[in-house]
């Protein structure tokens, strides 16, 4: 049997197991929460894995090279970590575990019609490709999040000076910071 | 207060109680997650105790010789004077139904933002230093002594929490965990360990009226900025009077309002109708913020700073106060004020001079909400609009968690939205109204460098949000909060780009007819208005 027949024929349970070892990256009584609960807006975290992971399961069965379609998927999930408390390789690590769960049921399905090592290769290969564009991705989440605390910063008067209206709002009135210094200054 | 819940109702709830584990996990404090110590001249300035030098990542944390019996000695008065957080640390059954109703548990994983969690963070030092069980017991009691570890477990944790009492909606016996949060803090200034986000605004507002400690001509300068973009935008110049005694009406509105993107947009707004109506109103440059840090720090402090507005209202002599959108300052006015302050005898009870409606749910407090007046003066028909003008706007509506849940404000802004804009989409049911999700940076805790934590509290309301900006297009999202306005920009930036954030007031400005007006090409933060850009208004 090809490799992306088997995935096809054990879809669901390569998910659950995806989902689950996900799952477990966060402690026991989470666990269970994130598990249970399937509403998508009373579990958000549960539910964004939850639908992310077919259509990355579905490019992973595609050729290497378009791995990049995964991108909106793994985003999903990466954007959620990238905020929480993981080290960077623990928050795109969900994306190595699919490696060895594919493995391992391959390793236990009955070898009457093997799936050729060849193919587990190439599948290990595009595994790897995704992960490269999770950490690409992990780092443009992290840049957002110190984007977004500059872009706030910039709405703060006393960047500037005390009291004095937003720099965000005078840069778009055409002022300079030298302008904004000598309209400021409640003192 | 929710009834005692039917043996039906109990079936019902999930039995998921916290592990008995998390005593033996350790606070492990990230950066990202909290907001920097207060700084004590700031605690100085209000007579705060304990005012010292510390740091969040330092071992120790410099407390006062007699932290132990301050803070024991604390929460014992308090359990004497508030029967509410006696009853909250005695009867929780740990069922388990408030678990997973907390945004910043949803947003992080973190079993210790699961309200009952957090509330046995104070529950069992209340077991292990007052109970006769827990003090014999200990552990198998779920009691423990109070340590300077366990203090820093207090803080990490009481600072994550918005106070937003989700939570509280779902726990069968009423229990309100924001209640134990607001007690919390009380006991950590006790030692001085507020945050600065929220006592350098407590101070300034203390000291010179606002959160930022605009000074009086800055204030009437801000907003003469405001009214130069009026003119280029509308085509009217509009001149408000400032603390002009004998006005009807004192208008007092979060002073994020006047200074920062996008709440003056709000503010430009504000000034459009009641230009707009004739109102007989005044601003004032010392009842200059409506905001109200002091309620995140003690109730006494909440106290002090609820008292100016009303002091200001009695000096300049007016009948009422028209308040702005804002979020916690109509918690305190709404809960709290009477209790604070009041009863406000020497104002009268707020009628509308445009409507004659009398406003009876503010007869004690004498305080009325803009959006309440906006949508009695629609029903009205006193205000002249053309909804067109917002067609590229869809639309979806944040119930501020104050306003919805402390208030019941749920009705009138949907109905002013509706009657402004063409195209308005509810977020899901299980996000909106009393179950709204905060915005995560409530409470005092919209600095930026605890960004990580807003960012994991907002998910929640931020994944709602998604829903709508990809099923309908939704690219506005309105609200009645001045936090909301500043901290909901940053957290669409990161979870749904291509989503603004505006006040209803502005969208209700911008649909105005004014008298006298321009073209009317362009909105009120000078952008075109699309498909007016050549032809002018019609
Ligand atoms: S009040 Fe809000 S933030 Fe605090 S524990 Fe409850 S749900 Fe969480
Ligand atoms: S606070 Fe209420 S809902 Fe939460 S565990 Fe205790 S009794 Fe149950």
């Amino acid at each position: 049997m090809n490799l992306s027949e088997f995935i096809k024929l054990n879809r669901d349970r390569i998910l659950d197991a995806w989902f689950l070892s996900i799952a477990n990256t966060y402690p026991a009584e989470t666990v269970k929460f994130l598990t249970e609960n399937r509403d998508k807006f009373t579990n958000p975290m549960g539910s964004t894995f939850r639908e992310a992971l077919p259509a990355i399961l579905n490019v992973l069965g595609g050729p290497e090279e378009e791995i990049a379609a995964a991108s909106s998927a793994v985003r999903d999930i990466v954007r959620v970590r990238a905020i929480q408390n993981f080290s960077p390789s623990s928050a795109v690590a969900p994306f190595y575990y699919i490696k060895g769960l594919v493995r391992k049921f391959v390793c236990d399905a009955t070898a009457k019609d093997p799936v050729p090592p060849k193919e587990l290769d190439a599948f290990d290969a595009r595994v790897n490709s995704l992960l490269f564009l999770a950490f690409d991705i992990y780092m443009e989440c992290r840049e957002t999040v110190w984007r977004v605390k500059y872009d706030e910063l910039m709405k703060r008067p006393f960047m500037v000076r005390e009291g004095v209206m937003c720099p965000s709002y005078l840069l778009k009135k055409g002022m300079s910071v030298d302008d904004m210094e000598k309209i400021g200054g409640a003192e | 207060m929710a009834k005692e819940p039917t043996p039906k109702e109990m079936q019902r709830i999930d039995y998921n109680p916290p592990a008995p584990g998390w005593m033996d996990t350790p606070v492990n404090i990230k950066p990202g997650m909290y907001c920097y110590p207060a700084k004590p001249e700031k605690i100085m300035d209000v007579d705060m105790p304990n005012p010292h030098k510390w740091s969040v990542t330092d071992e120790d944390w410099h407390l006062p010789a007699d932290w132990k019996e301050t803070f024991l000695e604390g929460m014992r008065d308090r359990l004497n004077k508030h029967r509410s957080f006696k009853i909250f640390m005695d009867i929780c059954v740990r069922c388990g139904a408030c678990a997973d109703k907390c945004h910043f548990f949803l947003g992080s994983g973190d079993p210790k933002n699961m309200p009952v969690v957090r509330a046995e963070l104070l529950r069992s030092v209340y077991r292990g230093e007052f109970t006769k069980a827990g003090q014999i017991l200990g552990r198998l009691a779920g009691g423990r002594k109070l340590t300077p570890e366990v203090i820093k477990e207090l803080w990490y944790y009481f600072f994550q929490c918005t106070e937003c009492r989700r939570c509280s909606l779902f726990c069968p016996y009423g229990i309100d965990t924001a209640e134990v949060t607001i007690i919390g803090r009380e006991l950590l200034n006790l030692l001085g360990l507020n945050i600065n986000w929220i006592q350098e605004p407590v101070s300034n507002c203390y000291r010179i009226g606002n959160h930022l400690g605009l000074q009086p001509h800055t204030y009437k300068g801000n907003i003469e900025f405001l009214l130069d973009d009026i003119e280029t935008y509308v085509g009217i110049r509009i001149n408000p009077t400032f603390n002009r005694k004998g006005a009807e009406i004192l208008f007092a509105t979060p002073s994020g309002d006047v200074f920062a993107e996008p709440g003056i947009y709000t503010l430009m707004g504000y000034l459009m109708l009641f230009e707009h109506i004739g109102l007989d109103y005044t601003w004032s440059t010392y009842a200059s913020e409506t905001g109200n840090f002091g309620f995140f720090t003690s109730l006494e402090m909440a106290k002090r700073l609820n008292y100016k507005i009303y002091a200001e209202a009695k000096r300049l002599g007016v009948k009422w106060i028209l308040g702005g959108e804002c979020g916690h300052m109509w918690r305190v006015i709404h809960q709290y004020m009477d209790t604070f302050n009041g009863p406000a005898d020497f104002l009268e009870e707020p009628v509308s001079p445009i409507t004659g409606t009398k406003f009876e749910n503010a007869k004690s407090t004498k305080m009325v909400h803009i959006t309440e007046f906006t949508a009695d003066l629609i029903k009205h028909g006193k205000l002249k609009l053309d909804k067109s003008r917002n067609d590229h706007l869809k639309v979806t509506f944040h119930d501020s968690c104050n306003p919805a849940r402390a208030m019941g404000l749920l009705e009138e802004p949907r109905y002013v939205i509706k009657n402004v804009c063409n195209h308005f989409y509810e977020m899901p049911e299980n996000t909106i109204r009393e179950q709204t999700f905060c915005c995560g940076s409530g409470s005092g805790l919209n600095a930026s460098e605890n960004m990580e934590l807003r960012l994991r509290g907002g998910f929640p309301r931020a994944n709602a949000v998604r829903y709508v900006h990809e099923k309908h297009g939704v690219n506005v999202l309105a609200n009645v909060c001045a936090i909301d306005r500043a901290a909901l920009p940053a957290l669409m930036d990161y979870w749904v780009p291509g989503v603004a954030v505006a006040g209803i007031s502005e969208l209700v400005a911008n649909a105005l007819i004014m008298e006298g007006e321009g073209p009317r090409t362009q909105n009120l933060r000078g952008e075109d208005i699309p498909g007016r850009e050549e032809a002018g208004d019609v």
